[in-house]
């Protein structure tokens, strides 16, 4: 039986601040939950009838939303060389300078904007805690109840017109994808995967419109991931790597056409094979998962275009694949 | 646009997205930035190869992605406002709205009725209005054209001038325009403010071409108006209820025209309008319409060898331009307005003259037009349309071809006008200005100089459907003068005139 699509992931762990504490993230086996908030749908419940939203219920919550989002291959990334400037303190920058509409957990109900508010913090003096969101930090950064983190800055050069609601919905999705990048590296790598396993069998159940109206963008993010790994594995240039949508059984085709590389995977590939780390192996363009685990999977890897893939077994060591041992 | 077209054209977009990515663009400051997937973006939006939405959202993905990558994060929110193409509905009267359907275009949320409220027409007036001195002794004049109005809006295409100088060994000649003040009164009494916009640079230029706004607009049923008052209290008499002029006004069909081949054929039309200006100066625009070419052969929306391609390959290399491909085409497949640009671009034979006509025209593309008078230089001519409807491309000044965010991307209407004796001439830069009370007046300035043989001016809008060829009289007397030049205004004896347009 083909392995599930996050086999060849290890689990990944990620603090953030919650309430007052601060709490771990796990993502595993293709799912994020926090072992603090074991009743997670619950609490959501719970906080659409007007209760607090916990920081990791919101990030859970945010990561479901996002599971499907296009948007994500759009923005993420796409070699282990390409590095995402997101951080927390960017985060917050943004909730900063964009304001409430910005934030990705939802306010409690409360006094009108600019009206004023008792408790700690709203008074003169330096500011405090304050009730309301969960604003979300690496930990040891300082307190960010209420708020963005201190010293958080506006940021030059954003556009001070107003947005229409549809624009300020966007702005609002796209701080929150970018609340979910800040959890770090693996996350993204894990989060992307997500985005193509939903989207590799027609679509994600329960899509809005037509599937096929995202195969331009599914292509593209085929594209921007098998290039940077395809073309260092031939000497070519990246874009000399043209890649294309394998649908139907198998894993797809690689060839030479004179002038670069042409290939056809499934989109499942960018889950199953991109994401985990491991496109290219010991001089073999890795094509499919075919039976294993973490740390170690058998795949199927092309020694050149054109070739017959060979199953190999491969073996992890932190974030680097390589073939396990007694394979050579 | 079929789907698959249409999602080949999009993935050829985002594939030129991710080659740009992959390169680590910087995005300094908030948009919009001319990167090469803006361009694209703007080309295929232009030919319905891609809808403005699709486009808008690629370029929106691109400027994010770069941001991030480049710890800029300005262009990771900044870019969900999609670039002025993409905005549906953000400019209702906007050009792009009007274009073809067949090509994906969208439909005008708003038009002009015909007979509606907004429909401009125009009256022709060809009448001198001589100012009082001002700076220096230096006294000036307003040579009015023709007056354009819809319901809302009425403005007078002026050409305006210092005319002479009342002492001698005053000071030089001012560098900006005559602006002396007037108003308007109407047969019912009511008066009205006007208000000179539109007129450029105080570059102390002889002529300035501009438009007296006024305020309000004459209401339906005024049979005249009188603005004044000028020199020695003079007034023009302006004949609302005047009828129709001479010209000639004809529609005819066009075959069904690709969006693409009419960009290209824009383009062409750019490089020779922007070369007659000054010798060289296509090239600059060479590396843009080469990269048009390339985005729309690339993306699938046209061939290399569709018949545009091959003719605006051939102009470049009858410009000496390297366009990417092609060679030399025979002269039979140029347009005969190229032909005649090619042989006649750098001609600066020009007269000094104004033409007063006043024509209303059909509704072509959505929009509805008047043509409100000319005037003529040695080295070109400045056409006074009233537009509503449409809009030329830009923010308020268009200098076409020249930058690369400019056209030759607006497609809903194409402009060429041909002299009676044959001479082509093209639409090298428009001008509107942001008054209300001038609103949808345009300033169209043609490129090379009307003949000094043409008696009559074929002014050619092409829509994505239709032409109309407006036949507008230039007024040329047997005796070389242009009769629609009224005469000069009362110079004081023994001081100096400036040349008199009309001789």
């Amino acid at each position: 039986m083909r392995p599930a699509w996050w086999a060849a992931f290890p689990p990944c762990e990620a603090r953030i601040r919650c309430g007052a504490g601060e709490h771990a993230l796990r993502w595993a086996e293709g799912r994020l939950s926090s072992a603090a908030h074991d009743d997670t749908e619950g609490e959501l419940v719970l906080a659409a009838l007007g209760g607090e939203k916990a920081g990791c219920v919101a990030t859970i919550e945010a990561w479901g939303v996002h599971a499907d989002d296009l948007d994500v291959l759009a923005l993420g990334p796409r070699s282990p060389a390409d590095d995402l400037a997101v951080t927390w303190e960017l985060v917050d920058e943004l909730r900063a300078a964009l304001g409430p509409a910005a934030r990705s957990v939802p306010m409690r109900p409360g006094p009108a904007p600019g009206a004023g508010r008792a408790g700690p913090g709203t008074g003169s003096g330096p500011p405090g805690p304050q009730p309301g969101p969960v604003a979300y930090a690496a930990p040891g950064s300082g307190p960010l109840r209420g708020g963005p983190r201190p010293g958080a800055r506006p940021l030059r050069g954003l556009p001070a017109r107003r947005l229409s609601p549809d624009q300020e919905r966007a702005r609002a999705q796209r701080v929150q994808l970018l609340s979910l990048f800040a959890l770090g590296r693996p996350f993204q790598q894990r989060l992307s995967a997500e985005v193509a396993a939903a989207w590799s069998d027609g679509g994600p159940a329960g899509a809005a419109g037509d599937p096929a109206r995202a195969q331009p963008a599914l292509i593209a993010a085929l594209a921007g991931r098998l290039a940077p790994a395809a073309g260092p594995w031939l000497g070519l240039d990246p874009d000399a790597v043209q890649a294309a949508l394998h649908e139907g059984p198998g894993w797809g085709t690689a060839e030479w056409d004179g002038t670069g590389l042409r290939a056809a995977l499934p989109l499942s590939w960018l889950a199953r094979v991109w994401a985990p780390g491991f496109p290219v192996v010991d001089g073999h363009l890795i094509v499919d998962v075919v039976e294993g685990s973490w740390p170690q999977v058998q795949v199927l890897g092309l020694p050149a275009p054109g070739a017959e893939p060979a199953v190999l077994s491969i073996r992890a060591d932190r974030e680097h694949w390589s073939r396990a041992r007694g394979e050579r | 646009m079929s789907g698959h077209a249409a999602a080949a054209a999009e993935i050829y977009l985002r594939l030129i997205a991710e080659a740009e990515l992959r390169q680590r663009p910087v995005l300094s400051g908030p948009g919009p930035h001319l990167h090469r997937v803006w361009l694209a973006a703007a080309t295929l939006a232009a030919v319905g190869a891609v809808s403005p939405d699709v486009a808008g959202q690629v370029v929106s993905e691109f400027e994010a992605s770069a941001g991030l990558r480049s710890r800029n994060i300005g262009p990771v929110i900044s870019s969900l406002r999609r670039p002025s193409w993409a905005r549906t509905g953000a400019r209702p009267h906007h050009a792009r709205q009007y274009g073809s359907a067949a090509v994906g275009a969208r439909q005008p949320p708003t038009r002009p009725e015909a007979g509606g409220p907004d429909v401009p027409t125009a009256v022709q007036v060809g009448a001198r209005l001589p100012l009082p001195a001002e700076r220096e002794g230096w006294y000036g004049e307003f040579c009015l054209l023709s007056l354009a109005r819809t319901g809302s809006q009425a403005a007078l295409a002026v050409a305006a001038r210092w005319a002479g100088q009342t002492r001698r060994a005053a000071g030089p000649r001012p560098r900006h325009a005559p602006h002396y003040e007037v108003g308007a009164v109407d047969d019912r009494g009511v008066s009205y403010q006007t208000s000179l916009w539109d007129v450029g640079l105080e570059d102390g230029r002889d002529w300035w071409d501009c438009h007296l706004g006024l305020d309000p607009a004459p209401a339906p049923g005024t049979r005249w108006l009188e603005v004044g008052p000028g020199s020695q209290g003079r007034r023009v008499r302006i004949d609302l209820t005047a009828p129709p002029g001479t010209v000639r006004v004809v529609t005819e069909p066009i075959p069904p025209v690709s969006a693409a081949t009419r960009l290209l054929d824009q383009a062409g039309d750019d490089l020779l309008g922007i070369e007659s200006a000054t010798t060289g100066a296509s090239a600059q625009l060479a590396g843009r319409v080469r990269q048009v070419i390339r985005d729309l052969i690339g993306s699938g929306t046209l061939r290399a060898d569709d018949p545009a391609v091959l003719r605006l390959a051939g102009l470049g290399w009858r410009l000496g331009l390297d366009l990417g491909l092609g060679g030399p085409v025979p002269a039979r497949a140029l347009p005969a307005a190229w032909i005649s640009l090619l042989a006649d671009g750098h001609a600066h034979d020009g007269r000094d003259a104004v033409a007063p006509f006043a024509a209303d025209l059909p509704v072509i593309g959505g929009a509805r037009l008047a043509l409100a008078g000319l005037r003529s230089a040695p080295d070109g001519a400045t056409l006074h349309v009233m537009a509503s409807g449409w809009e030329p491309e830009g923010h308020g000044w268009l200098e076409r071809g020249t930058g690369p965010g400019d056209s030759p991307l607006d497609l809903s209407l194409s402009w060429r006008a041909r002299d009676s004796t044959g001479r082509w001439h093209l639409v090298t830069g428009m001008s509107r200005g942001p008054a209300a009370q001038t609103r949808g007046m345009i300033k169209m300035y043609l490129t090379p100089p009307l003949h000094p043989a043409a008696t009559a001016l074929d002014v050619i809008v092409t829509g994505p459907d239709r032409q109309i060829r407006a036949t507008v009289p230039l007024g040329r007397a047997a005796d070389g003068s242009w009769p629609g030049w009224p005469p000069r205004a009362p110079v004081p004896p023994g001081l100096p005139t400036a040349p008199d347009p009309g001789q």
